[in-house]
C-alpha cells in the first residue's frame, strides 16, 4: 500500500495513537460565523497549520474533518478544507454524470457540486440530517461535496490510517484507507480520485 | 534573503523574455523598412537598446550564454545604427537567427535546463557568433566627418551620447538642417507636453535628443533643448510645433571656417545658443540677427500649460505620441488581477440591476416625484458610470494581435528555412485587438496552420515556376473586427485542397456515407479536415492538403467560442477564417428559459429572434427545420438536445433565436425570454469544462447560477449531426 | 524603525536590473529608495523630496543619463548630490562623457553587489 503517505517510520514521542485535536466539540472550536449566511468558515487555518496539529517533525499527525455519507463515516484532511456552508440553490449541468448535482456560485467562484453517494455506490435518501456542502481545494481546482452531516474534526498520527478493507462497498481506488477510533470506522477518501469527473480536462489539455 | 533571490531571478527571465520578443518585433520593422529601403533610426535605436538592457541584465544575473550572444548582436547592432554595418538581408537573418537563439536559451536559464538542449543550441550560437565577427570586420572607409561642416559646440556634444552624435552626423550628411527648439514647461506636467511636442516633430523630422535644464528663477518649470533634424524648412518645423511656445534655433552650416563670429552669447539661461558659434568658427551664412530673434523671446515667460494640454489633445491620436507614451508609461499586470477586477465589476453590475428594479418598483409605487426621482437619478448615474468602469476593464484586458504576429511571422521564417521554401509573409491588422486570453490561445491554432501551409500548402519552387506561378509562396495573415467578433484569415497561395482526395479519405476513414456523396456541398466536404479522426500526419502528407492536426486546432478555436472555417481552390491557394469574440470576460446575455431552465444567450451572436407557430416547423430527413426568408436553418430544442427532464412548452407559438458564426445560421427554440442583461462569464472549471454547448456559468443576481450557451459548439454540433444522419 | 537618512534615486530602465541594485543599496542602513525607469520619471522626482544620492543608467528612452547628469550638475538645488553611473563595457565612451559632465562615480555591469554597497557608502560619506 505505498499510496499510503503517513507510515513515517521516523514517529517520534507521540506515535501513541489518534486523539482529539482538541478538547471541545472541534467543529465549534474551528468555525466561526455559524450563523452568517449560513456559512461556516474554518476560523483559523492559517494559524493551524503553523501549530503543533501540522508539525511532522516528530510524529505525523494531520487533521481530518469527518462526516457523514449514508450511514458511513468518511473522512478528508483538514487542509484540503476551504469552507462548510449550508445548501444552496443547485443548478443542474445537462450531459454530465449522475453524481454530479450541478453547480453553484460561492463568492464569485462557479463549483461543482457532486454527490458521492451515487459515486460510492451508497443509498441516496433523506437523512433527515442537516445537509451541507463541504468545499473542497484539490488539484483539480476547487469542488463541493453534499454530505449529510459533518461530524468532527480528529487527529490522526499517519501511523494509524490502515488500508482500505476490500469488503467496502464502491471502488476502494477511491479511499486512501480507514481510521478506527472509538469503535468508529472513518473512511479516508482519496479526493484527487473520488473528485474525478468523467470526461473532465485532463492536465494536457489546460483549462480554457 | 533566498526568497528575495528567487523572485529576482524569475523578474530577471519575465524581463529577458520580454526583451527578446521585443527585440524580434523591432527586427521585423526593419525588415520591412529594408524592403522599402530606409530605415528608421529608431527602430534601430530600440533594437540596438534591447540588445544592451539583455547582455547588461544577463551579465548581473550569471546568465552568461545569454549575455555573450547578446553582447555579440548589441555589437551588431551598434554597426548598424551607428553606420559602420551596411543593413541587408544577410545581416537581418544573422539578427533573426540571434533572437531565436536567445530564445532558446532564455528558456533554458528558466528551466535550469539538461545539458543535452544546450549542446545542441552551443555550436548554433557559435556559428552565429562568428558570422557577426565576419560582419563587423568589413568596415566602410572613415570619410570626412559631416559634423564639422556644423556650428555646433562643444558643450553641445558632449551631452549626446555617441549614439546620438552618430545620429546628427548622418542627419549633416544627408543635407538635413539641424534645429534646436526650445520649450518651457510646468514641471509637474512636463511629460505629457514634451512627449507630444515630439510627436509632433517627429513628423517633419527626427528628434535626435532632449536635454532638460532647469530655471534659476523658477523652480516650478523646466527648460528643454530638443535638438531635431530634419530636410525641411524652418516654417514647417514652427507650424509643427503648433500650440506650444517654442523658440526654434537652426544650427547654422558652416562649410568655409572664418574668424570673428565668436563673441555674441546670448543672455540664455542656458548656455546651448551662445556656445553654439564655437570660438574656431568664425563667418556664418546668414547675419547673426536671427541669433537676437531669438534672445528677445527668451524673456517671455508663459507656462503654455493649456496650450500644451490642448496640443496633446490633438496629438494623442498621433502614432509617434502612442508609441512614445507607451515606453514610458505601461505597467504590467497579471491577468488574474484582472480577472478579479473582472470579477467585481461583474458584481457591481449585479447591484445596479437590484438597484435598478428597486427604483422602478418605486417608481410605480410612488409615482415618479420627490425619492422615487431622486432614487431613479441616481440610478441611471450610478448605471453610466459603472458601464464605464466596465469598458474601461474589458479595454485593459485588450491587447493588439501583432504581438502574437510578430511572434508568428518569426517562426514562419524559420520554419520556411528549415523546409528548405522561400516563403514571404504578408501580415495586415495586426493592430486589433483581442481579449488578452484568448489572444495568447490563439499562437498554438494559428501556429499549427501556418506550419500546415509551409509544410503542405506552399509548394517547392520549380512546382510553383511549372504552375505559372511565382517561385515565392506568400502566406498572409489577416485580422479584422467585425462587431463583437474578430476574424483571422490564414491564407496562401499554395496547391490546396483536394476535395476529391479529401472526400475519398472521409470515405475510407467512414466519415461520410456513400449514399449521402451527391449531397455534400464543397464546403462540407472541405470542413471533413476538421473531423476527429480524418487524418494522421503520414497519411496526408501526401494529399496536398492540411488536414493534419485541423481537428484539435477546431476544438482549441471551439474553446474560445470560436469557429473555423476553411476555403479553398485545388492548385490555387487556402484560406482558413477564424472568427471569435473580443472577450470572453463578459458579454451581454439574452436571458432564456427551455424546459423549465434558465440559460444565457451571448447576445452577440443573436442575430434575430422570431415568434412562429409550432406547425411552420418543418422535418427534412427526421431533423427539424424553419424557413428564414427562403433560406432553411436547422432548429434545435434547447430543453431536448440537452436531455432535459423539464417539459416544453405546449404552447402554440415558440419563440426562435437564431444564433450565428461567421456565414452558418442556427435556430434555437426557447419557451420564454426572460430579458437582456450583461453577465460575467465564468469558467465550470476543469470538471467540466469539457461539456459541449456549455461555455461557463454566470450568476444573474437572484443568487441563482445560469448557464451560459457555446453557440459555437450547439453549431458545432447541428453540422456534425446532420452529418452523421446522412451518412447513416 | 527608524526615519530613513537617506534617500537614493536610481534612475533605470531595466526592471531586474533595478530591482537588483534596490535591493543592494537597501542593505545599508537607513537608506530608503525611489526607483523610475527613465530621465523623466528621474525629473518628476528631484524636487519631490531631498536625495542623498542618484544612480543612474546612461542609455535610457527619451531623456538619456548624460542628460539627467547634466541637469542635475546645474541645477542649484541639485547640484550637489553624488551621481554614480551605471553602465557597461560598451557605452565606454558615453561613461566617459558623464564623468566629464560630473558625474561622481562609476560602476561597469556587471558588477558585484558589494561593491556597489561600498561606492554608495562612500558617497553617503559613511566611511
Amino acid at each position: 500500500m505505498g499510496k499510503l503517505k503517513h507510515t513515517d517510520p521516523k514517529s517520534g514521542p507521540f506515535e501513541e495513537e489518534t486523539e482529539r485535536a482538541e478538547p471541545r466539540d472541534p467543529l465549534s472550536e474551528f468555525f466561526v460565523d455559524l450563523e452568517e449566511e449560513g456559512t461556516l468558515r474554518p476560523a483559523s487555518l492559517l494559524s493551524a497549520a503553523g501549530s503543533e496539529a501540522f508539525s511532522h517533525a516528530d510524529g505525523r499527525r494531520d487533521d481530518y474533518l469527518s462526516f457523514m455519507l449514508a450511514d458511513e463515516e468518511y473522512a478528508v484532511p483538514i487542509t484540503a478544507l476551504r469552507e462548510v456552508v449550508t445548501p444552496l440553490p443547485i443548478t443542474e449541468v445537462p450531459r454530465t454524470p449522475s453524481y454530479v448535482l450541478g453547480v453553484v456560485t460561492l463568492r464569485g467562484t462557479v463549483l461543482p457540486v457532486l454527490d458521492l453517494r451515487i459515486k460510492l455506490n451508497l443509498p441516496v435518501g433523506e437523512s433527515g440530517q442537516p445537509s451541507r456542502i463541504v468545499v473542497l481545494e484539490t488539484r483539480d481546482g476547487p469542488a463541493g461535496v453534499w454530505v449529510d452531516r459533518v461530524v468532527e474534526v480528529v487527529r490522526v498520527g499517519g501511523e494509524n490510517i490502515e488500508p482500505p478493507p476490500s469488503v467496502l462497498g464502491g471502488g476502494t481506488d477511491l479511499l486512501r484507507g480507514i481510521i478506527r477510533r472509538d469503535g468508529r470506522m472513518l473512511i479516508v477518501l482519496d479526493l484527487d480520485a473520488a473528485l474525478w469527473v468523467e470526461g473532465q480536462i485532463s492536465d494536457s489539455e489546460g483549462v480554457s | 534573503m533566498s526568497d528575495e533571490a528567487g523572485g529576482i531571478a524569475e523578474e530577471f527571465l519575465s524581463e529577458a523574455a520580454e526583451i527578446v520578443e521585443q527585440l524580434g518585433g523591432h527586427l521585423l520593422r526593419l525588415e520591412e523598412q529594408a524592403k522599402k529601403g530606409s530605415l528608421d533610426p529608431d527602430i534601430m535605436n530600440a533594437a540596438f537598446r534591447a540588445a544592451h538592457s539583455l547582455k547588461g541584465i544577463a551579465g548581473m544575473f550569471g546568465a552568461d550564454r545569454v549575455g555573450a550572444l547578446a553582447h555579440r548582436l548589441e555589437d551588431l547592432l551598434d554597426g548598424l545604427r551607428m553606420g559602420r554595418v551596411k543593413p541587408g538581408p544577410s545581416v537581418l537573418d544573422v539578427l533573426f537567427e540571434g533572437v531565436e537563439a536567445l530564445d532558446a536559451l532564455v528558456a533554458e536559464v528558466g528551466k535550469h535546463t539538461d545539458a543535452g538542449d544546450v549542446e545542441t543550441i552551443a555550436p548554433r550560437v557559435a556559428s552565429l557568433m562568428d558570422k557577426v565577427t565576419a560582419i563587423l570586420e568589413e568596415r566602410p572607409p572613415e570619410k570626412h566627418d559631416p559634423l564639422d561642416d556644423f556650428d555646433i559646440s562643444s558643450e553641445v556634444l558632449e551631452v549626446l551620447t555617441e549614439y546620438e552624435e552618430q545620429r546628427l552626423r548622418e542627419n549633416a550628411r544627408t543635407g538635413a538642417n539641424l534645429y534646436r527648439v526650445r520649450v518651457e514647461f510646468e514641471l509637474s506636467t512636463f511629460d505629457e507636453g514634451l512627449m507630444a511636442l515630439s510627436g509632433g516633430l517627429k513628423k517633419v523630422g527626427e528628434v535626435i535628443s532632449t536635454l532638460p535644464s532647469g530655471l534659476p528663477a523658477n523652480e516650478t518649470a523646466i527648460v528643454f533643448d530638443i535638438l531635431v533634424g530634419s530636410p525641411k524648412d524652418r516654417s514647417t518645423v514652427e507650424a509643427a510645433c503648433e500650440g506650444f511656445d517654442v523658440e526654434i534655433m537652426p544650427i547654422e552650416r558652416t562649410k568655409q571656417p572664418e574668424v570673428g563670429a565668436s563673441s555674441s552669447p546670448a543672455p540664455m539661461p542656458e548656455p546651448m545658443t551662445g556656445d553654439d558659434v564655437s570660438p574656431s568658427a568664425s563667418g556664418k551664412k546668414r547675419p547673426p540677427t536671427q541669433v537676437g530673434a531669438y534672445s528677445a523671446r527668451v524673456d517671455e515667460k508663459s507656462p503654455a500649460v493649456e496650450e500644451a494640454d490642448a496640443a496633446l489633445e490633438a496629438a494623442t491620436g498621433s502614432e509617434e505620441y502612442a508609441s512614445l507614451a507607451a515606453v514610458a508609461r505601461t505597467v504590467r499586470v497579471d491577468i488574474s488581477r484582472l480577472d478579479e477586477l473582472m470579477n467585481i465589476v461583474g458584481e457591481l453590475v449585479l447591484s445596479k440591476a437590484n438597484l435598478q428594479r428597486i427604483s422602478d418598483s418605486l417608481k410605480s409605487e410612488l409615482g415618479f416625484r420627490g425619492v422615487s426621482v431622486d432614487l431613479y437619478k441616481e440610478a441611471r448615474s450610478l448605471e453610466r458610470r459603472i458601464d464605464l468602469l466596465q469598458k474601461g476593464v474589458i479595454e485593459v484586458r485588450m491587447v493588439p494581435l501583432g504581438q502574437i504576429f510578430d511572434k508568428l511571422s518569426r517562426m514562419l521564417r524559420k520554419m520556411a528555412r528549415e523546409a528548405g521554401k522561400d516563403i514571404s509573409f504578408e501580415v495586415s491588422g495586426g493592430e486589433t485587438e483581442l481579449d488578452k486570453l484568448i489572444t495568447e490561445e490563439l499562437s498554438d491554432p494559428l501556429m499549427h496552420i501556418i506550419r500546415n501551409s509551409i509544410d503542405h500548402g506552399i509548394e517547392a519552387a520549380e512546382v510553383r515556376s511549372a504552375r505559372g506561378k511565382p517561385a515565392r509562396g506568400t502566406i498572409r495573415l489577416d485580422a479584422y473586427q467585425k462587431g463583437n467578433h474578430v476574424t483571422i484569415e490564414v491564407s496562401d497561395d499554395g496547391a490546396g485542397l483536394d476535395e476529391h482526395a479529401i472526400l475519398r479519405h472521409g470515405l475510407e476513414r467512414g466519415l461520410v456515407g456513400a449514399d449521402q456523396v451527391k449531397e455534400l456541398s464543397r464546403r462540407d466536404i472541405l470542413g471533413l479536415i476538421f473531423a476527429p479522426g480524418f487524418s494522421t500526419r503520414q497519411e496526408v502528407s501526401g494529399l496536398s492538403g492540411r488536414g493534419v492536426g485541423m481537428d484539435v486546432v477546431k476544438t482549441n478555436i471551439g474553446q474560445l467560442s470560436g469557429v473555423i472555417d476553411v476555403d479553398s481552390e485545388f492548385g490555387v491557394g487556402s484560406t482558413f477564417a477564424m472568427t471569435l469574440p473580443i472577450t470572453l470576460a463578459i458579454i451581454q446575455g439574452l436571458i432564456i428559459r427551455a424546459a423549465g431552465q434558465v440559460f444565457t444567450v451571448p447576445l452577440n451572436s443573436v442575430i434575430e429572434i422570431l415568434r412562429i407557430r409550432q406547425t411552420e416547423v418543418r422535418t427534412v430527413e427526421r431533423q427539424e427545420v424553419i424557413d428564414l426568408r427562403g433560406s432553411t436553418v436547422p432548429l434545435v430544442r434547447l430543453g431536448r438536445l440537452f436531455g432535459l427532464q423539464g417539459s416544453a412548452s405546449e404552447d402554440e407559438h415558440i419563440f426562435v433565436v437564431i444564433v450565428g458564426l461567421a456565414q452558418n445560421r442556427l435556430g434555437v427554440a426557447v419557451d420564454q425570454l426572460l430579458g437582456q442583461q450583461d453577465v460575467v462569464i465564468k469558467s465550470l472549471g476543469r470538471r467540466l469544462g469539457n461539456v459541449r454547448g456549455i461555455a461557463g456559468a454566470t450568476d444573474l443576481g437572484d443568487n441563482r447560477t445560469t448557464l451560459v450557451v457555446d453557440v459555437a459548439a450547439l453549431i458545432e454540433e447541428v453540422l456534425e449531426r446532420d452529418l452523421q444522419v446522412a451518412a447513416n | 524603525m527608524s526615519k530613513p537618512k537617506y534617500r537614493i534615486l536610481i534612475v533605470e530602465d531595466s526592471r531586474a536590473m533595478r530591482v537588483l541594485v534596490a535591493s543592494a543599496v537597501e542593505e545599508i542602513d537607513g537608506v530608503e529608495v525611489v526607483e523610475t525607469d527613465d530621465g523623466f520619471g528621474a525629473l518628476k522626482e528631484l524636487p519631490r523630496q531631498r536625495f542623498d544620492l542618484v544612480i543612474t543608467d546612461i542609455n535610457m528612452p527619451n531623456i538619456n543619463g548624460l542628460d539627467l547628469i547634466r541637469f542635475v550638475r546645474r541645477s542649484p538645488t541639485h547640484r550637489d548630490i553624488p551621481l554614480i553611473i551605471i553602465s557597461t563595457e560598451s557605452t565606454e565612451e558615453d561613461r566617459r562623457r558623464g564623468l566629464k559632465l560630473g558625474a561622481s562615480d562609476y560602476l561597469t555591469k556587471p558588477f558585484e553587489p558589494d561593491e556597489l554597497i561600498a561606492r554608495v557608502r562612500r558617497h553617503l560619506g559613511l566611511e
